[in-house]
């Protein structure tokens, strides 16, 4: 697990074998509010949106604490489950009813295709720039 | 709303195979690229385009809604109600790279309105962080990812998928949500933060928290040995 890479900040790591006064052997280690302190932000480091500064101090953390870097490995694998799991769906047969109800509504109801103001919904921004 | 007609339900487990879910979770380029050519197809009127657009996001939809709402009649309507909105709307969406973060947010208000019909949980209910950090002692460092080209996990793949399908339901929906559009739909924060009309910091404090959750409910998983 220690080779496992943190795709948000791109950055690699392993156990460096510190003699920190901050080591832990796996299931001895007392939590510290460091520990607590950094926990409270590692979806941010895992997802590349922790400041530079910060994703350094929690490298440098994990460099002396196994139990920090065991947890974090096992975020990031909760954190690729979503994508990697399946998700929930219909069977054909339900699937190519859903459609066809779809399409029967579509056909008797889509003549009120309108920018009918009663969807609450604000603009939306636009990824390149302005505002819709 | 379409009337949940019970004869006629599946069950969200049997929908789900045993493999990659098809979808492209955290959308790359070319996944975008696609997502807009059928849009412009749409909004241009060519024949069989909204088809196309259903074919290409219908499972996602109603996925969505199943996870959302938890019963098969539920993410029938969220998949009627929100591709008819799209239908009716979607020649008011003149940002095609903001397809997605518009798509999910006319399911998550489906979602919403669902929710308040089966009044499951408060959408504003709250993960404590203290709870869900590893407390003092021995820690479980699961789950174990399965390896989906292994033929011998597939009972493995099987047992976290429904793990994490009884994990996810046992989320606050509000945090269901914000995980839903981030980790499964590929949503980043900013487009999270507007699908949802919140605010990026509270994305990112609901999304740890459901990640963290999803971590305490799933440490114990890894595959039997000889892989199953």
């Amino acid at each position: 697990m220690s080779d496992e890479k943190h795709p948000g900040h791109g950055h690699e790591h392993g156990h460096h074998g510190h003699d920190h006064d901050h080591d832990h052997a796996h299931g001895e280690h007392q939590h510290d509010a460091s520990c607590r302190a950094l926990a409270a932000r590692l979806s941010e480091y895992l997802d590349g949106e922790l400041p530079e500064d910060l994703v350094e101090d929690v490298d440098t953390h994990f460099q002396a604490c196994q139990r920090c870097e065991e947890f974090v490995e096992s975020l990031e694998r909760v954190r690729q489950l979503g994508a990697v799991l399946p998700t929930p769906k219909p069977t054909p047969e339900r699937r190519s009813e859903l459609v066809e109800s779809l399409r029967h509504r579509i056909e008797h109801e889509g003549s009120q295709r309108v920018t009918d103001p009663g969807w609450d919904e604000a603009p939306l921004e636009d990824p390149n720039g302005s505002t819709q | 709303m379409t009337e949940p007609r019970s004869d006629e339900v599946v069950s969200a487990q049997d929908g789900v195979n045993g493999s990659s879910n098809g979808h492209d979770g955290g959308a790359d380029a070319s996944t975008r690229e696609m997502d807009e050519e059928v849009l412009r197809a749409v909004q241009a009127d060519e024949p069989g385009a909204f088809d196309r657009f259903v074919e290409r996001f219908g499972d996602r939809v109603y996925g969505f809604g199943m996870r959302m709402c938890g019963r098969p009649e539920d993410a029938e309507d969220v998949f009627q109600e929100s591709l008819l909105t799209v239908y009716r709307r979607i020649r008011d969406l003149r940002h095609p790279g903001a397809l997605r973060t518009w798509l999910f947010r006319i399911v998550s208000n489906h979602c919403r309105s669902a929710h308040r019909k089966t009044r499951e949980k408060t959408l504003s209910e709250a993960l404590d962080l203290d709870a869900l950090l590893p407390q003092d002692g021995p820690m479980e460092v699961g789950p174990v990812l399965p390896d989906l080209a292994d033929p011998e996990q597939s009972v493995y793949r099987r047992e976290i998928a429904d793990a994490l399908e009884k994990a996810v339901s046992s989320l606050p929906p509000d945090y269901r949500l914000v995980w839903m559009l981030r980790d499964v739909e590929g949503l980043d924060t900013r487009e999270t933060a507007e699908a949802l009309g919140i605010q990026e910091g509270n994305v990112k404090m609901r999304l740890h928290r459901a990640r963290l959750a999803l971590r305490r409910d799933l440490a114990h998983l890894a595959p039997a040995e000889g892989g199953r």
